[in-house]
């Protein structure tokens, strides 16, 4: 296992070099008919193959519900894992995709002259559906980026649940942002740093290759790092999960507590049932959330005043504020060298002042919008500092349906037959 | 033997196949190395010492054989890295999906583990803790910015409404201005740690778009660039906008004797039937090589230029029966040229002045050929230095043919030209070194007023010439990308614009640089890569490489409608009261020029089609990727 586990590590080594080294050089000039394939955004697809790919992704979320939820098979869901990378990630390179979506839909609602296809907004809705009554079953073998870390995963290292549910509430940040820059026009940060679009795309600049290489790694030996540390959508289908009606079980019948489950899970989604000496006494819970409570207004408040102050500066990601920032640069110092942009926007006897003018209307919003991020972030970490504080009452292992991605490993491990025996 | 120990087996010899591979490309890296040719020592050697005995005509040779084996060597080793490399993806992917499988059917031992929830009355407390550092460590991160924020140079014209100073000229900014005093500032601030990097990519989004009318469908995956306003300047100082007429070759006009049309903007005299009221098949031939350039008609032919990467040759077609009339081969006289596959061999159209065709070919050779197909003379002026392979096509002014020689990347270089040649003869008549980039665009010849214009266009200029003797009249700096769509001009205003670019309305009654004073509006949307624009009624028509079809106002460029026709190649082109155009899957379709995107009638030819159709009387003639067809009633 850890010859195999140092073989496949050391794969990646010489396509990261070679990723480089093949970036130096300017494109060559074909002659055979190759295509370069854009490492940046594809062509906009004919409207017909935006609905096939809808109903490829509802038919693929229909077989993963059905595979886990009743055939509780993992070999298919690994075969529907591999097709889901191909389909969507390799052919369809990844775009569009549920987990950029989100912005799509975000500057739908922000700006009313955007109209939102409703291809993008059914890749949208259809995994939530799902997830409101399945569980996570899009992460299960339908998501490519949940694919590929799946697939590359062959020495699970277990992260202590401290550290990972701490670290389980970025992507309820990075999704805030990601909330922000969509609906300011920044741009779409979820899609401009995909980690596996240099995979999918088979090239792209040398900063993706390399985030894709370091992604690739860490999930040789991480679970599903993007997924339970980074993804935006994932916060949402996290939150969809907490209310689904018939989530995975892991065993068939009646739980014998042998604990071989959360062994296997490779995610820590599994929790023990609680036993009689787990509670601490009433009082001394009832003083541990009266404490988190207490601290999560001025946490709220603290972080959204200090996300106002922040606009600016998150604010310059813009490509307006951007360039007025250089038009200001080069006006206070005219000796220094000027962008193309300036000089394009000089060239075209565009007016600095109605650039100025923008920018301020654009921090203006990004201060705003600071301020709501960090309200949300407070929001965030108070509602997790006084979950954990709240008691449960569990019988069995359970899978925890907001951060089980429905892989199906515990199924094979789990020793109880649907009849109640055991194998 | 069960199937896990199958797949472990399995999944064994794929580790040690993937580790061979990883080793044999280690060893190629470390062979490559020392056959670099940036690197060779003794390549340098050989290189100094010919330097200080340039006679040395046996060290010369020596040099050569030796660059050339360093190099041979060079492109070995980097074809056996990327060969192996997807071998090694290959195994890398198998050996991944093989482990899964055996995991899978892993037999698992049944043994009961102590309970754990002693401990999670800790855990859980950490947790909190952790969260708590989260929560700090991004307040962090919000003081930082907030400092950042703080230092802003945009900050004193934003907030304390500082005025800018008068915008400096364009011939300033290009580094022309006279040197500033010494200032004793300190270094420039450090590049912006915020930056996204690059330039907006495409799935970046403009802030203020108009309202625009959207089909329901328009599938916008995530990140598809979205339209802005054109920039509209104010109107210019001169005098109001000229009216433009076409400079018709004399005797020609019914005629199509050059790439779009006799006035080479796309608007064309004849009246076909529509698709479904009559159009029909007339005759359909086999052209014997291929080719994208359009077919031009005259005194009764069909010329058409053709070559692949052996054989090219001109031939003309009987207008009424398609007979073949002539073929004549116009072998190869040097090295083959480098063409992409969207070029071909015989990109150019001819072009005709009425007593002989003229054709150029991406080698650079130019020929002469009277209408019986005899070659009367041949000029060559390539090879060229150009990615795609040379692709302008000709035009007739007079009794002089000319040829616009776009190439080279940098512009400083000079490398370009504009040539005008005797038709007879094949003698320079003038010419005219360009300090502009590579361009795959064809010149328009107008009249403004009482003055004739050529209209090219090639990075960074859009530049109009006397055609009589090459001398300059007027520029608008600013063009970019690769600009492969001819110019475009209506009753008043000049059109020339490209993909990676801008699409400039140009008022051309100015002189010298216009750039600030004759762009009366610009817009960086629905802009094309290969079609040229078709200006007509007030509207200007645009379609991009991914097929949508643009209507913009003619007066500020602003939207009238969009609609995704398909992938098309050919111009469109105004023919009476209709628009006609051509997808590449061979639709022929005819529109309503107005307010909305209107279908008159369609036709399929069953056949790819790239070039730009010929209309001339009640016919339409249609290069197809095998075939010439003629439509008619």
């Amino acid at each position: 296992m850890k010859r195999t586990s140092l073989a496949l590590t050391g794969l990646l080594a010489p396509l990261l070099a070679m990723g480089q080294e093949q970036k130096r050089q300017p494109p060559p000039d074909f002659t055979s008919g190759y295509q370069l394939p854009s490492p940046t955004t594809p062509v906009p697809k004919e409207a017909l193959f935006a609905w096939f790919d809808v109903g490829v992704l509802l038919l693929a979320l229909v077989l993963a519900a059905y595979i886990v939820l009743s055939r509780r098979s993992r070999a298919w869901l690994l075969v529907l894992t591999a097709f889901s990378a191909a389909y969507f990630g390799f052919y369809r390179l990844g775009c569009v995709c549920s987990v950029g979506s989100v912005q799509n839909v975000v500057l739908a609602f922000a700006e009313p002259s955007y109209r939102l296809s409703l291809s993008v907004a059914a890749f949208f809705l259809l995994p939530q559906l799902f997830a409101l009554f399945y569980g996570r079953v899009f992460c299960s073998g339908v998501c490519p980026l949940g694919a590929i870390q799946e697939l590359v995963l062959v020495k699970p290292l277990r992260i202590p649940d401290w550290i990972a549910g701490p670290l389980g509430l970025v992507p309820f940040l990075y999704l805030g942002l990601a909330v922000l820059y969509a609906s300011s026009g920044a741009g779409f940060v979820v899609c401009r740093y995909d980690p596996f679009i240099a995979l999918y795309r088979l090239g792209s600049s040398p900063l993706m290759a390399w985030l894709t290489g370091m992604f690739l790694a860490a999930s040789l030996f991480i679970g599903r790092p993007y997924c339970r540390f980074l993804c935006p959508y994932g916060a949402l289908l996290r939150m969809a999960s907490w209310l689904a009606s018939k989530p995975a079980r892991i065993a068939p019948a009646a739980c014998i507590s042998c604990h071989l489950c959360a062994k296997e899970c490779p995610y820590g989604a599994i929790l023990p049932p609680s036993a009689e000496g787990d509670r601490a006494p009433l009082h001394q819970l009832r003083r541990t959330l009266a404490r988190r409570l207490a601290v999560a207004v001025p946490l709220v408040v603290c972080l959204a005043v200090l996300g106002w102050f922040a606009g600016p500066a998150m604010a310059r990601v813009h490509p307006k504020v951007t360039l007025a920032r250089e038009l200001a640069l080069s006006l206070d110092r005219p000796e220094a060298p000027k962008t193309l942009a300036v000089e394009a926007h000089r060239r075209l006897g565009r007016s600095d002042e109605e650039a100025f003018r923008e920018a301020a209307a654009i921090q203006r919003s990004v201060r705003f919008g600071g301020a709501a991020l960090g309200a949300w972030a407070g929001v965030v970490v108070a509602a997790y500092t006084v979950s954990l504080a709240l008691r449960r009452r569990r019988r069995e292992y359970v899978a925890e349906p907001g951060t089980c991605f429905a892989c199906a490993r515990c199924f094979a491990s789990c020793p109880v037959l649907p009849n109640g025996d055991r194998s | 033997m069960s199937a896990y120990r199958l797949l472990c087996r399995f999944r064994l010899v794929l580790a040690i196949s993937s580790a061979l591979v990883l080793g044999l490309l280690a060893w190629n890296l470390v062979q490559s190395r020392s056959y670099d040719p940036l690197e060779a020592t003794r390549l340098e050697q050989m290189q100094l010492r010919l330097a200080a005995n340039p006679k040395d005509d046996a060290l010369r040779d020596q040099l050569r054989t030796l660059d050339r084996q360093v190099r041979e060597c060079y492109l070995h080793h980097r074809r056996v890295a990327l060969q192996g490399l997807a071998l090694l993806a290959v195994l890398a992917s198998l050996l991944a999906l093989v482990h899964a499988a055996a995991e899978t059917l892993r037999p698992r031992s049944y043994s009961a583990e102590p309970d754990a929830t002693e401990i999670l009355a800790q855990t859980r407390a950490k947790a909190a803790q952790g969260a708590y550092v989260l929560a700090t460590a991004l307040g962090g991160i919000l003081v930082v910015l907030a400092t950042l924020g703080r230092n802003d140079p945009l900050g004193s014209y934003v907030r304390e409404g500082r005025k800018p100073h008068a915008t400096e000229a364009p011939g300033q900014a290009s580094g022309s201005a006279p040197p500033a005093p010494p200032v004793a500032q300190g270094p420039l601030p450090p590049a912006d740690p915020l930056a996204l990097g690059k330039p907006p990519l495409a799935g970046s989004l403009p802030a203020t778009p108009p309202t625009t009318r959207l089909e329901p469908e328009a599938p916008a995956g995530a990140g598809t660039q979205r339209p802005s306003s054109p920039a509209v300047r104010p109107a210019p100082s001169k005098s109001a906008l000229p009216d433009l007429e076409p400079c018709l070759p004399a005797g020609l006009e019914a005629d199509w004797p050059r790439f779009r049309g006799p006035a080479g903007n796309g608007v064309a005299a004849a009246r076909p039937p529509l698709p479904g009221k009559g159009l029909k098949v007339l005759w359909k031939v086999a052209v014997p090589l291929p080719g994208w350039n359009s077919p031009i008609v005259v005194k009764g032919s069909v010329l058409l230029a053709m070559a692949d990467s052996t054989r090219r040759e001109v031939a003309a077609f009987d207008a009424r029966t398609g007979e073949l009339l002539w073929r004549t081969p116009i072998p190869y006289q040097g090295p083959v040229p480098r063409v992409s596959q969207d070029t071909g061999y015989a990109p150019s159209t001819m072009a005709s002045d009425g007593e002989r065709a003229y054709a150029i070919f991406p080698d650079g050779l130019l020929v002469g050929l009277d209408l019986g197909g005899g070659v009367l003379w041949t000029r060559s002026f390539g090879p060229f230095e150009n990615p795609y392979g040379h692709a302008s096509s000709l035009l007739c002014h007079g009794k002089n043919v000319i040829v616009q020689l776009d190439q080279g990347s940098d512009p400083e270089e000079k490398k370009s030209r504009l040539v005008a040649l005797d038709g007879a003869t094949g003698r320079t008549v003038w010419q005219v070194d360009r300090a502009v980039a590579a361009s795959w665009a064809t010149p328009l010849l107008l009249r403004a007023g009482t003055r004739e214009l050529l209209v090219t266009m090639a990075p960074p200029l859009v530049c109009a010439y006397d055609p009589d003797t090459g001398k300059e009249v007027w520029r608008v700096e600013g063009l970019g990308g690769e600009p492969a769509p001819c110019p475009a001009f209506d009753e008043h205003r000049v059109y020339a614009g490209n993909l990676g670019s801008y699409l400039f309305a140009i008022n051309p009654s100015g002189e010298g640089d216009i750039t600030r004073t004759g762009v009366l509006w610009d817009t960086s949307d629905y802009l094309p890569d290969i079609v040229s624009p078709l200006a007509f009624r007030e509207s200007v028509y645009l379609l991009g490489p991914d097929g949508t079809l643009a209507c913009l106002r003619a007066k500020d460029g602003s939207l009238v409608w969009e609609h995704r026709i398909g992938l098309t190649k050919a111009s469109p082109t105004a023919v009476g009261d209709a628009i006609w155009l051509v997808t590449d899957a061979g639709r022929l379709v005819v529109l309503q020029p107005g307010d909305a995107y209107r279908e008159l009638g369609a036709m399929e030819l069953g056949e790819v089609v790239r070039a730009s159709p010929a209309f001339v009387g009640d016919r339409v003639y249609v290069r197809g990727q095998d075939h010439l067809f003629c439509l008619g009633p």
